[in-house]
């Protein structure tokens, strides 16, 4: 994983400044073998269908990324631009992975993929993303997800 | 995205997380967390490299079975490389030398522009679809917008200037960083360093931010400071 040290000092001494947030409890629940997982994708990596809004800096909400959304479709608009895109421009899937996600399902390696998928936009204060993260807590039960994998960028 | 994960598994909801930076993750502990040793911008590794990637989506997925947590774990291997990122990367691209091209700076990147428009096209044939697009503008059409705010002060109608003019900017990076790339092999810093110290366009971008960070609009100014021009491109030195 990268460190600071790994980064340009000009990108790292900016990120020695982010607050982070802290917690006192620890959740952690447990589920069923991978075969009966259902998965979800969220992402932080300001993403959006094309023709969307783009974020705007500070925003806490979340977009709905379709699970039958075709790649040319799906665009990044993190308002950052201290981080690679050209991996993305080249494949999708080096920030979101649904097509690796579809190819575990249909070897049965996973139990099933979620018809939706969400981003936030990972430059916005993360305590603020916590309504929306518990509003998205609801939507991901009533589509049977029982496993979520975040990816950052 | 850590805290996400405390968030969603306080509403019920198992969570995995690929972490990319240890000193913003760690601090949270998160109920199950993946370290990974790639770049900012690529969590599950390099483009074109499925079966890396899958291994990568599986270390994340086979933490969710272990019964007890937190669960973090190191991804063991570094990215691969392939072919010239290993070596010198030589631009397929050769533009006009300087004295010989237009007068001015929009001319100039209009005739980058169009020497990189077919390797644009190549780079989007083989991708089968484009990042390009943030906003409504082609690439020659953005250097005019952008001519004229640094010329005028002139900021682009509607409700988010600020942003329009981001996004603009942003469209035009990536029309060069995916025509330089339509032939596979650069790394991504052989792209930053070939955008920031060899195009033209370098230059029209920096006076952006330049006559941005001087803008009465603190919107503008706030976008100009930190959101249009790289940290990492701040060290390097166009050329003359």
């Amino acid at each position: 994983m990268a460190r600071f040290s790994d980064l340009p000092e000009a990108l790292a001494e900016h990120l020695k400044t982010l607050t982070l947030p802290t917690f006192e409890d620890r959740p952690f629940v447990a589920g069923p073998q991978l075969s009966e997982r259902r998965v979800a994708l969220i992402s932080s990596a300001g993403l959006q269908r094309r023709g969307d809004t783009q974020w705007a800096a500070g925003e806490a909400g979340y977009r709905v990324i379709p699970g039958d959304l075709q790649s040319t479709e799906l665009m990044m608009s993190h308002i950052s631009v201290n981080y690679d895109r050209t991996g993305f421009q080249d494949d999708v899937n080096v920030v979101f992975p649904l097509d690796r996600l579809n190819e575990l399902a249909s070897r049965g390696e996973i139990g099933s993929v979620a018809d939706f998928h969400y981003s936030f936009m990972g430059a916005t204060d993360p305590v603020a993303m916590e309504p929306a993260a518990r509003e998205l807590g609801r939507l991901l039960r009533e589509d049977a997800v029982n496993a979520v994998v975040l990816v950052p960028v | 995205m850590c805290a996400l994960g405390q968030y969603l598994e306080r509403e019920g909801l198992p969570t995995t997380v690929i972490s990319l930076l240890a000193e913003h993750s760690k601090p949270i502990q998160p109920p199950r967390a993946l370290w990974v040793p790639f770049e900012l911008g690529r969590p599950l590794g390099p483009p074109a490299e499925p079966a890396f990637q899958t291994r990568v989506l599986n270390a994340a997925l086979g933490l969710l079975v272990e019964p007890t947590g937190p669960v973090h774990t190191d991804f063991p291997d570094e990215a691969p490389t392939t072919g010239a990122s290993e070596q010198q990367w030589a631009c397929p691209v050769a533009f006009a030398p300087k004295a010989m091209s237009a007068d001015t700076l929009g001319e100039r990147v209009r005739q980058e522009i169009g020497t990189l428009d077919p390797w644009y096209d190549l780079g989007r044939e083989r991708r089968g679809r484009t990042t390009v697009g943030l906003s409504a503008l082609g690439p020659k059409a953005i250097v005019s917008l952008l001519e004229s705010y640094v010329h005028t002060g002139a900021l682009p109608q509607g409700a988010r200037p600020e942003l329009d003019l981001k996004y603009a900017l942003d469209d035009l990076i990536a029309f060069y960083q995916e025509s330089v790339t339509a032939q596979p092999g650069a790394s991504s810093r052989d792209v930053l360093r070939w955008l920031w110290t060899e195009t033209e366009a370098a230059e029209l971008l920096r006076a952006v931010k330049a006559r941005g960070e001087a803008d009465a609009n603190p919107r503008v100014k706030l976008v100009a400071t930190g959101l249009l021009v790289p940290r990492a491109a701040a060290s390097l030195t166009q050329k003359a």
